[in-house]
């Protein structure tokens, strides 16, 4: 790895300072689920971009006001060698290893979260704080004694560097970046849309979390018309387990659909949205007439403002109804549980 | 058809969740068993040496315990109750630690659950189902699958009990923590007003180097820490720590007094206690068999190098030399006639055999009366693994008496266990040897000396 001397090549791409490695860190640890990312960058912030095996996308855009500076310096007259299929062709856009960026930027600060991670288990009940990646007290954002971290990308070619200093102590790293792969987009048929459910993330956490006790490989996700209005449910060699949403006005902010939607999709696959699941505030679920699942998250990072995780799954083919029977029509719960205030 | 329904608060599924995870130290299946007024939900471990059951009041600990009766099959009479077996990681999932822990959202928390079980023939559904409703209506059900099998329970008779003591939980919680992970006896003994908790283990955790023998812990505690006592003097109970300390870290939950009621080695040994709250927990397990001055136990070379230096109170009333090793095999601590007495009665033929193999209780041990099968005849005592060192152990017995066998036997046994570690076998011989006045103690001194000065 090579120091980059910015006088040399005059002004780099792309440059920015944040106060914390924290947040970028926290967002880009969303997307986790795959080796290598594609990163992209325009005048309005990074956009990270990750699949696997063209059935999962995970998407995160690092919005500019999430740094305390951003200078991006479009290259001009280049002649862009990338892909024209990518969103805006003429924009700077390599693949880095994202397993060695988040490596970096945990080096200072992040580690409370990566800690919690490993120390996660599905088992042990005692741990089960669904949201414990937000900020706390004793955080070292919380105690100002975070430190800075710059970013910057000189052209095509070279490193993506990342410089990282807290107190006194000084990081520098420089990740190799690669020609884009620009996998196609899982395409999502915006005008075709089936199913639209906006709901705190939280409650899909909870139910991804409750569902996956059993060790499922498959998770079936149904919109009713009715009562009850969403149900996630899965099948695991000990039994079936299903969470169902059945007061649908008070727990879904939005809920639109047309007919009974259903869909299966590999658990393993949405598990691994797990981690913005429980960083996000709300949580987008759109489905399309061919299955495709979207789920957006909206994250609010401290100091950062919105942020917005994405992710799109391609449903399994239907055509097994043999699984149905196991899960009969449920008969809808009187109750009065509390009603807390919805969010607009 | 439904055959059971029963209603739990958050309070209580956290009392099952508390008795699942004990329940799950035993065996990784769960038996529960329904009748009229009560669901009881049992584990017996695999080598049916230990025997762990919750007794859940039906009006007590349920909001709403419903029993509908079910029907034999192929006859219109009911039976009275029904039982069924059920992973226990399954139910750990769903009752899993939820309440209790403050930083979790408010949101999710769970307002009740409803347990229905139904069972029939044809083209019923036999299901476990769990339906938790948490706040807004988010509703989780759980369908788990089970197995129709009765349980097997072990039965304690109190008959023949003539020693029993009782003590808070939470004090004994607080002793037990102290026994190292490494050992596997627990071993009880009182004497002059004062009991002795030891935990130790015969076998050298791996290799066979002496600091790889794990902790041995005598904790002393004053009879009058008990709230209850009455045991024969000078009586050594041993059970397994691991067991011992499973139960005490359930009873530990709540403030309760934990009694324990128990007659003599190699019979077994009853704690119970409630919690108040409609919970009666039993547990029966099975003590180990005689006996330490005669069958040289390997132990108290274990504590020699280890126990000495750690264990807080013993120290004291340990003669220091070699052949003194711990609290229990010392000749001059325990004499051996009311022990041998006593046992003479019992020991007949193969229990002598048996008695120095570690926890799991011997087929031979006269208790088969402890675990009744409840229905199928299948359900015997498995025969038990003896280990090497177990041979040896058993070799020794054997020469029991037999003086002229005896020292052609000790010494094939040193010279094999010399190669290994030559301190251990040396303080087994002393053990070994002390009653039989081979050798006198001072000889294993020097040779201790000889060991530390390579």
């Amino acid at each position: 790895m090579s120091t980059i001397v910015e006088a040399e090549n005059g002004a780099p791409i792309f440059k920015a300072v944040s106060s914390s490695a924290r947040q970028l860190f926290q967002l880009l640890n969303c997307i986790r689920f795959a080796p290598k990312a594609q990163v992209q960058i325009s005048s309005e912030g990074l956009r990270f971009a990750v699949e696997a095996s063209r059935v999962m996308q995970g998407i995160v855009f690092l919005d500019k006001a999430l740094f305390t500076s951003f200078k991006f310096n479009q290259p001009a007259g280049e002649v862009s060698e990338e892909d024209p299929e990518f969103a805006a062709p003429d924009l700077p856009n390599f693949q880095t290893s994202l397993a060695a960026l988040l490596e970096t930027l945990q080096i200072f600060g992040a580690e409370n979260a990566v800690s919690n991670r490993v120390s996660k288990s599905e088992n042990d009940g005692y741990n089960s704080n669904i949201r414990r990646d937000r900020p706390n007290a004793f955080s070292n954002q919380a105690l100002g004694m975070a430190g800075t971290c710059r970013l910057s990308y000189q052209g095509e070619g070279s490193p993506f560097s990342i410089i990282l200093e807290e107190s006194g102590v000084t990081t520098t790293c420089n990740l190799n970046t690669y020609v884009s792969e620009n996998p196609e987009e899982i395409p999502f048929q915006r005008d075709a849309m089936a199913v639209k459910i906006i709901m705190q993330a939280r409650w899909l956490s909870d139910a991804v979390a409750e569902l996956s006790s059993t060790s499922p490989s498959r998770l079936d996700i149904t919109a009713h018309t009715g009562a009850p209005y969403l149900s996630l449910s899965s099948l695991g060699h000990l039994g079936s387990a299903s969470v169902e949403f059945s007061k649908g006005r008070e727990l879904l902010e939005t809920f639109t659909v047309t007919q009974t939607w259903t869909q299966s999709y590999k658990f393993e696959m949405i598990k691994a949205a797990a981690e913005s699941m429980r960083l996000a505030s709300k949580v987008s679920i759109r489905g399309d007439e061919q299955g495709v699942l979207s789920m957006q998250f909206m994250v609010e990072v401290e100091g950062g403002g919105i942020s917005f995780v994405d992710y799109r799954f391609v449903p399994f083919l239907q055509d097994e109804e043999a699984e149905d029977d196991e899960y009969e029509e449920e008969e809808d719960e009187d109750e009065d549980g509390e009603n807390d205030t919805q969010e607009p | 058809m439904t055959i059971l329904n029963f209603t739990l608060n958050p309070e209580a599924i956290s009392k099952m969740h508390d008795a699942l995870v004990c329940l799950g130290k035993f065996n990784e299946a769960v038996s529960i068993e329904a009748s009229q007024d009560k669901l009881v939900l049992t584990a017996l471990n695999s080598s049916k040496s230990a025997y762990a059951s919750f007794t859940l009041v039906g009006n007590k600990f349920f909001t709403k315990f419903h029993y509908k009766q079910p029907l034999v099959r192929g006859s219109s009479q009911s039976r009275e109750k029904f039982s069924c077996k059920i992973y226990n990681k399954a139910l750990l999932s769903v009752f899993k630690g939820r309440v209790g822990d403050p930083s979790r959202e408010r949101e999710t928390a769970i307002e009740r659950c409803e347990v229905t079980v139904q069972d029939g023939e044809g083209q019923a559904r036999s299901r476990f189902i769990v339906k938790i409703i948490c706040r807004h209506g988010v509703i989780k059900t759980y369908r788990l699958t089970f197995e129709s099998v009765a349980p097997m329970h072990a039965q304690f008779t109190k008959a023949n009990v003539n020693n029993h003591w009782a003590i808070s939980s939470r004090t004994l919680r607080e002793f037990v923590e102290h026994f190292g992970p490494g050992t596997e006896q627990l071993d009880i003994y009182s004497e002059d007003g004062r009991v002795s908790l030891t935990s130790y283990t015969e076998k050298i955790v791996s290799g066979n180097e002496i600091l790889k023998q794990p902790l041995h812990t005598t904790i002393a505690v004053d009879t009058l820490e008990f709230t209850e006592f009455s045991v024969e003097e000078q009586l050594h109970i041993v059970v397994s720590v691991k067991d011992f300390k499973s139960i005490i870290t359930h009873a530990g939950i709540t403030a309760t007094v934990v009694k324990a009621c128990y007659s003599r080695p190699a019979s077994p040994m009853q704690l119970t206690y409630t919690d108040g709250g409609g919970v009666l927990s039993e547990f029966i397990l099975m003590t180990i068999g005689e006996v330490r001055s005669k069958s040289a136990t390997p132990i108290p070379n274990v504590s020699r190098a280890a126990s000495r230096a750690v264990s807080n109170r013993p120290a004291s009333r340990q003669p220091p030399d070699a052949t003194s090793n711990s609290g229990r095999a010392t000749p001059s601590e325990m004499p051996p006639p009311p022990r041998t007495a006593s046992m003479r009665e019992r020991e007949t033929g193969k229990s002598k055999m048996t008695r120095p193999s570690p926890p799991p209780p011997q087929p031979s041990i006269p208790s088969d009366a402890l675990f009744v099968p409840a229905a199928d005849g299948d359900q015997v005592w498995d025969p038990v693994n003896y280990d090497d060192d177990d041979d040896a152990m058993l070799l020794w017995d054997q020469d029991r008496g037999e003086e002229h066998n005896h020292s052609a036997t000790l010494n094939s046994t040193r010279t094999q266990q010399n190669q290994n570690h030559p301190g251990d076998s040396r303080d087994d011989q002393n053990i070994r040897l002390a009653p039989t006045q081979r050798l006198g103690p001072t000889q294993s001194m020097t040779e201790i000396k000889g060991m530390f000065d390579d």
